[in-house]
């Protein structure tokens, strides 16, 4: 399974890479943004996106919603992983196609069982 | 005109505090009433508060310094009431412009005072002469605890690999083999752990952009009255920054042409989810609720308004 981290944050990035390892996943690829995100995506074919929402420029949801658009990508399991914990946060991710939503700070354990979920 | 002048909270050392305001004890202005006519009332609060103090005034250590708390805010009251008499006798435009002004100039004052507390926050080492701004003085102070970060992040993943390692030795007893799973446990734990310098990173990054936002527009109005004949101090700093602020955009006329609206979120933060993204919020849901939302979600195409209402309930 190959997974693209998008987080602006080298130290989540880093915090996921870590996690996904000890979970069996080593495939793994980062992006610092939606913009190196989308790009990687068009270059690469990834199973699963993990992503934060609070980028810049193209934020996560952005990043979900040109994801969503591309016939290339519709169906890739996204999975945000965000401090925005509010209530229309999660309704508007779900609107625009998220597969999972994981609140920051988080455990392994909460991790493991997203990814279970979304990859069936 | 603004009313908020005092605030309470808790101090560095968790004592409760009021603060007297942005202008604390400094003079009023030109067109002010406030002190000569806070002295023709009676004391009655202030005094009061201070027999209340020296009646339980005892030996004790705590209860001492209870009472020289008490005897501030009594001060800081007696300020207070003084000042606030002033602004409801500043009858004419003059002297609510006065007043203004002076809020306005001390509202200078404790950002400039707050930027000098942020700047306390540095480590040790940082190229404090390089820092400008409250922006570049709260970066630092992000940067310094990610690299703390990844110096722990670092020393776990080299606990992890040194029990990978020992686990490839044969014939490990079960007890060494159990204790090398509480390291890798433990190391785990210490990675989720080191996720506070994401979060505090974006606490940090709003309040930055807040007081970015409020001093470039104090700096733009200050800009107004720079010809009053007043402004010393504070004010001089603010004329010279106010050179600094019109040349990344925030002059006078910018101040309410760029967009300074009430939901000032939307006037420093372009993007389009720009309304969404609030950082980090002690009053956002548990994973819980947002699996129970997002399962109610999928079941339904979207999500119910019940099972917003639950979110709330």
């Amino acid at each position: 399974m190959k997974i693209l981290v998008v987080d602006d944050y080298p130290t989540m990035r880093r915090i996921l890479r870590n996690l996904l390892g000890q979970i069996g996943i080593t495939d793994v690829e980062e992006a610092g943004d939606g913009v190196d995100a989308l790009a990687k995506l068009h270059s690469g074919r990834f199973d699963l996106i993990i992503s934060d929402w609070n980028m810049e420029p193209v934020t996560g949801l952005d990043l979900l919603k040109r994801v969503r658009a591309d016939a290339g990508t519709r169906t890739l399991p996204f999975i945000m992983v965000t401090a925005e914990s509010k209530v229309e946060n999660v309704v508007e991710a779900k609107k625009a196609g998220v597969s999972n939503y994981i609140v920051k700070p988080f455990t392994a354990d909460t991790l493991k069982s997203k990814i279970a979920t979304v990859m069936g | 005109m603004a009313e908020n002048h005092g605030s309470t909270g808790v101090g560095p050392n968790g004592d409760a505090q009021i603060d007297v305001g942005p202008r604390g004890d400094a003079p009023m202005g030109d067109g002010d009433l406030g002190e000569s006519q806070a002295e023709d009332r009676p004391r009655d609060d202030g005094s009061s508060c201070e027999s209340q103090a020296a009646h339980i005034q005892t030996n004790d250590t705590a209860s001492r310094a209870m009472v020289r708390r008490l005897e501030e805010v009594a001060a800081q009251l007696q300020q207070e009431v003084a000042r606030l008499g002033g602004m409801q006798h500043a009858a004419s435009a003059t002297q609510q412009l006065a007043l203004l002004r002076d809020e306005l100039h001390g509202m200078g004052e404790l950002i400039a005072n707050t930027r000098a507390e942020i700047a306390g926050l540095m480590p040790l080492g940082a190229p404090s002469s390089r820092l400008t701004s409250a922006s570049d003085e709260l970066d630092a102070v992000v940067g310094a605890t990610e690299r703390a970060a990844v110096e722990i992040m670092g020393a776990a993943e080299h606990a992890q690999e040194a029990a990978q390692r020992l686990r490839k030795i044969n014939g490990l007893p079960v007890e060494a083999l159990r204790d090398l799973d509480q390291v890798e446990a433990a190391a785990v734990d210490i990675f989720m752990a080191c996720s506070f310098q994401d979060l505090t990173g974006q606490r940090i990054r709003k309040v930055v952009q807040a007081l970015t936002y409020i001093e470039k527009r104090i700096i733009a109005l200050t800009v107004l009255w720079r010809g009053a004949g007043r402004g010393a101090g504070w004010g001089d700093a603010a004329g010279a920054a106010a050179d600094g602020a019109a040349a990344d955009g925030a002059t006078a006329d910018g101040a309410t042409a760029d967009g300074a609206t009430a939901d000032g979120a939307a006037a420093w933060d372009t993007r389009r989810d720009a309304h969404l993204l609030n950082g980090p919020s002690d009053g956002g849901l548990p994973q819980a609720a947002v699996d129970s939302l997002l399962h109610d979600a999928v079941e339904a195409g979207a999500a119910s308004q019940d099972a917003i209402d639950a979110m709330f309930a």
